[in-house]
């Protein structure tokens, strides 16, 4: 195992990536954010389709954007809005760790101009964040995300376990692990309620989970076709509580310290929960404003996305996706299956594998460039906030 | 004007090539694929959806692949996603539209997607290249605005009614967020009112007319939007469809001229 280094920040928290982060405030800033990530390639750019924060949402949003850019892993961000309306983000960041350079398009002198002042100032923030060096770091300073996505009826059996294994071992070193996935907790609850450390906490798991199932039912619709999804069936996965009880299992055996809501930061050390979709990148985006600097994800069907600026180390179910997506996933946990692992030695493995990710070792979605974004919403009026 | 005819007879004001992720996964693969040979959809949707918004984010796919502006479609699938990309592509081709498929699981990984999807597009693209432009009426015209609050919109109405052409407005929203509503219901030309604040956006694969109702933004983006839309509405009208014509002419507009290829979608619940 190499030995853990990372950056430390000026609120105490440690980065293991350093990223430039280019973010838009509103989606009309995504164009002028892309052409500036394209000249700078160090930079790391995302694309979202949110307006101006409004209504319900408003919160979510301006918790989900800032958390996001201040994630541990962001050196500095520049930030891209249409008017002085949108520096709420820049002020927001300006008391956090994050340096942070804001833009308008208005006084910019219009897109190009944006284009240009931001290359200069995203070139900048490159070349300052090169110079950062990285310190010993002890992996107790480590937020780790359990996601899982294209799952199959191997997942419970094989990654999802051996990924509890890691989650533990992390939690007993002292770190910090997140589960989330709420629809794909719905039928789990009782399970892990039985987990959380005061009453208050186990109270606060049932209302978020059963809260979702609510919402879920107040809706009307059939939750089937998304929960399982199409794959998740192809995969052999029945039922939404089946899906649950495997997808939990990726929490490990931890006591449960708090329940989050989406992007927001824990405050205890130890196994959350945090309250987002399963939609994949949602989720991954609201544990990263959460301040996960690392993510591991496992996948019976094998997904190729990552996080823009958490590593993301992908875990296969099954040795055969293992083999046909190789430069798409990191680790297979079907050797469990064909017996030459066994769960506890795979969570081993997983875990000493998440340590060298953080010590600087790219990530197969890192590789390959995958930075994809979404914002999650739980509101939707029937005029839209401007863009 | 001149356009693209169809088969279906349908007219195109311009000939698009699209690469279309059926879900967020495969937005990467797309844009790999199309690197600069065609257009790809980026967009964060297509799994975790249900209901009626997992229909309707289906049917713009769908209909935007339809879109008299595209000549052609790759969709580029994941595999388990809620959208499933086969299904879609198979359905785009019983309209009769040029599809072919590639699905990132089937294929085995990334790599083998983008090698793959790149060899599909060529041969689409070698399909479509013959189209050329030919003179049609502008009664042939479909264009949408996506506001029906705008102070020009019912000038422009009377506009295009006379003209024998058609209009199209959001049946939900209104903005920018409409915009693959729009082009999912045929339209070769949108029309964007941005009020108060609001920036201007441009589409993967219909030209968009950005008219500022802010006098202010509109000064300091004159080069972003196409019409300082604060002036007496019927003249600003006036301007919009002599612009239009243009616009199905060939003429780029703002937004085609910085290459930006937006594409917001209308989401109607929360995603599971």
């Amino acid at each position: 195992v190499t030995e853990l280094e990372g950056f430390l920040r000026s609120d105490g928290r440690w980065g293991v990536r350093n990223h430039v982060l280019v973010m838009p405030v509103r989606a009309a800033a995504n164009h002028a954010v892309a052409r500036i990530a394209a000249v700078v390639a160090d930079a790391t750019a995302v694309e979202h389709q949110a307006g101006v924060p409004e209504g319900v949402d408003a919160a979510r949003l301006r918790r989900t954007l800032t958390g996001f850019a201040s994630n541990p892993n962001v050196a500095e961000a520049i930030v891209v809005g249409v008017t002085d309306d949108d520096a709420w983000l820049a002020d927001a960041l300006d008391a956090t760790h994050t340096r942070v350079e804001f833009l308008s398009l208005a006084r910019s002198g219009g897109i190009q101009g944006t284009i240009d002042t931001g290359i200069a100032a995203a070139g900048a923030a490159v070349a300052r964040a090169r110079e950062t060096r990285r310190l010993p770091m002890e992996p107790s300073e480590l937020v780790l995300g359990l996601e899982c996505g294209g799952s199959d009826a191997m997942s419970g059996i094989t990654a999802n376990p051996a990924l509890g294994v890691a989650s533990d071992l992390l939690v007993g070193s002292g770190g910090t692990s997140i589960l989330a996935e709420t629809p794909e907790l719905i039928g789990a609850e009782e399970h892990l309620a039985a987990r959380a450390t005061t009453p208050q906490v186990a109270e606060a798991v049932r209302a978020t989970i059963l809260g979702f199932e609510r919402a879920i039912r107040e809706l009307g619709v059939d939750v089937r076709g998304a929960q399982p999804s199409p794959g998740n069936q192809a995969g052999g996965l029945t039922t939404i509580e089946e899906k649950s009880l495997g997808a939990a299992k990726k929490g490990g055996s931890a006591p449960i310290v708090a329940v989050l809501d989406f992007g927001e930061r824990p405050s205890l050390r130890g196994l959350h929960i945090m309250d987002t979709p399963g939609h994949d990148i949602e989720q991954m985006v609201g544990m990263a404003a959460g301040g996960c600097q690392i993510i591991a994800f496992t996948t019976g069907r094998g997904t190729p996305t990552g996080c823009p600026i958490a590593p993301c180390l992908k875990i296969a179910s099954n040795t055969r996706v293992f083999e046909r997506l190789a430069g798409d996933i990191d680790v297979n946990a079907g050797a469990i299956l064909d017996g030459s692992a066994s769960v506890g030695s795979m969570g081993r493995e997983i875990y000493a594998s998440l340590l060298d990710v953080a010590a600087g070792t790219s990530t197969a979605s890192e590789r390959r460039g995958n930075r994809e974004f979404a914002i999650s919403r739980i509101d939707f009026p029937a005029h839209a906030s401007p863009v | 004007m001149r356009g693209y005819r169809r088969a279906d007879g349908r007219v195109g004001a311009r000939n698009h090539v699209v690469v279309l992720p059926s879900v967020v996964c495969s937005a990467l693969a797309a844009r790999k694929i199309a690197s600069d040979d065609a257009v790809a959809i980026s967009h964060q949707h297509g799994c975790g959806e249900v209901g009626d918004d997992a229909e309707h984010t289906r049917a713009v796919f769908e209909g935007v692949a339809c879109n008299p502006n595209v000549a052609a479609t790759l969709v580029v699938g994941l595999g388990c996603e809620t959208v499933q990309g086969k299904a879609l592509a198979a359905t785009i081709g019983t309209r009769g539209q040029a599809v072919l498929y590639a699905g990132i699981q089937a294929e085995g990984g990334t790599d083998r997607t983008v090698e793959r999807g790149r060899e599909l597009l060529l041969e689409l693209t070698d399909r479509v290249a013959s189209a050329g432009r030919e003179p049609v009426g502008l009664d042939e015209l479909i264009l949408a605005v996506d506001d029906p609050s705008a102070p020009f919109a019912p000038r422009l109405e009377e506009l295009v009614r006379r003209a024998g052409a058609r209009l199209v407005l959001p049946e939900a929203g209104r903005g920018s967020e409409t915009h693959a509503d729009l082009a999912a219901a045929g339209a070769q030309i949108i029309v964007s009112w941005c009020g108060a604040g609001e920036g201007p956006i441009g589409f993967a694969v219909c030209p968009v007319i950005a008219v500022s109702g802010d006098a202010e933004l509109y000064a300091a983006l004159r080069d972003d939007f196409d019409i300082d839309g604060t002036g007496e509405p019927d003249s600003v009208a006036d301007g919009i469809w002599a612009l239009a014509a243009a616009t199905f002419d060939g003429r780029l507009t703002a937004s085609e001229r910085r290459g930006a290829r937006d594409f917001c979608l209308r989401r109607l619940t929360r995603t599971m």
